[in-house]
């Protein structure tokens, strides 16, 4: 004798049941990571430098505006990063100490860069085109119509170099990068005060390079 | 340069840097990175626990270690700077002190001098005692001291302040 299944079971069988969210294995924290680090574990040095290597490649890139500097730069604060590591005592996280690093360096790369500017800005992503505000901006936005994003993206970085080293690195991790006062403020090793005044400056600046291009 | 009527307004401004989010290292880039920085730090990793001693029998290294410090550091490069003037305002602050010292050092005479009124003062033609420092003769040497304020240098470079060895009774014409 065949039972008829019931109902509910049917629609089991019919619609299966979808497969349980795929959760990401736990990732070990920051200060396990340091910890283990710091005791020789290059594989957890490893996984810290996956976790921020795009936002430090990112700082350096803006504010050197070159690929292959950007690249040494971004490797010699890491590198940098692990022989100091037995120095480094927990004040800060480690994202800010190694931010602090890379614009140390950065800085003082800079300055002896001084009169050797030269840049090799990477072509925008192919997203950009498609991002709707960036679309917006070139063709609603901007009062020169005739302008495309490629255009606009060469002025920007022309103003953006305008700024001095300080001004550009405060823009390019709150404006760029997204960074709170306080988190640049502890970068930086200055109060938030400043760190304002200087966001604030360095968009009048940009403001007035750019007045062409913004509504 | 004309300046936006509402400054504080960046709404505009902040819409146009989110053009630099889509700049991009060239694709596959971070897929290597972190390998080349694992690389570097194990070609390192000799120098890195090298020995202070070694490090310092290195000087080139051992400079570009100490460089490499203060740049991590720029508080423990603030402090060296204040050590480094610290001592050269001590230096500065001493060195009158040491003069003086020395002034007085030539101030006190060891043996009584000879007054030039007791020693003839025309020799030849040539003055002996016509400089405003005390000369001394003694057993036939005769030296200079120099005015205080004189450099030690300004004595050696002088061909007649050098020593010489004249008779004490020696006249014109023997």
């Amino acid at each position: 004798m065949i039972m008829a299944e019931p109902a509910a079971r049917k629609v089991t069988k019919e619609v299966p049941e979808p497969a349980p969210p795929a959760v990401p294995p736990p990732q070990p924290d920051e200060a396990v990571l340091v910890k283990r680090a710091r005791q020789g574990d290059l594989g957890a040095y490893d996984e810290l430098i996956h976790r921020y290597q795009e936002r430090i490649y990112a700082t350096v890139y803006h504010m050197t505006s070159n690929h292959e500097d950007a690249n040494d730069l971004a490797q010699e604060a890491f590198i940098k990063a692990y022989q100091a590591l037995k120095s480094f005592k927990g004040g800060s996280s480690f994202y800010t100490w190694v931010y602090r690093i890379a614009v140390n360096k950065t800085i003082n790369f800079l300055k002896q860069r001084k009169n050797k500017a030269h840049m090799s800005l990477d072509d925008l992503d192919f997203n950009a085109e498609h991002d709707p505000e960036l679309v917006a901006l070139v063709s609603d936005k901007t009062p020169r119509r005739e302008v495309n994003l490629a255009e606009l993206h060469e002025k920007l970085n022309a103003a953006m170099q305008k700024l001095s080293e300080p001004h550009r690195l405060v823009v390019t991790l709150h404006d760029v990068q997204g960074l709170s006062h306080e988190e640049i403020a502890e970068i930086m090793e200055c109060n938030i005060g400043t760190v304002r005044s200087r966001l604030f400056y360095a968009r009048q600046q940009l403001q007035a390079y750019l007045s062409d291009y913004l509504k | 340069m004309i300046m936006s009527s509402e400054p504080e307004n960046f709404e505009s401004l902040r819409r146009l840097l989110a053009i630099k989010r889509h700049e991009q290292p060239p694709p596959g880039y971070f897929h290597d990175f972190s390998r080349q920085v694992i690389v570097r730090i194990q070609a390192g990793e000799g120098q890195a626990s090298e020995s202070f001693l070694a490090r310092i029998l290195r000087p080139v290294s051992w400079a570009q270690s100490v460089w490499s410090d203060f740049e991590g550091k720029p508080i423990l490069a603030g402090a060296f700077g204040v050590g480094v003037c610290s001592l050269l305002v001590v230096g500065l602050v001493s060195s009158p002190r040491m003069d003086a010292d020395a002034n007085g050092l030539t101030a006190t005479p060891v043996a009584a001098p000879i007054s030039p009124a007791n020693v003839p003062s025309q020799i030849g033609g040539s003055t002996l005692f016509d400089r405003s420092g005390v000369d001394r003769v003694a057993t036939g040497l005769v030296y200079s001291t120099e005015s205080p304020s004189s450099s030690i240098f300004d004595e050696i470079r002088r061909p007649h302040l050098q020593p010489s060895v004249r008779p004490v009774n020696y006249s014109p014409g023997h």
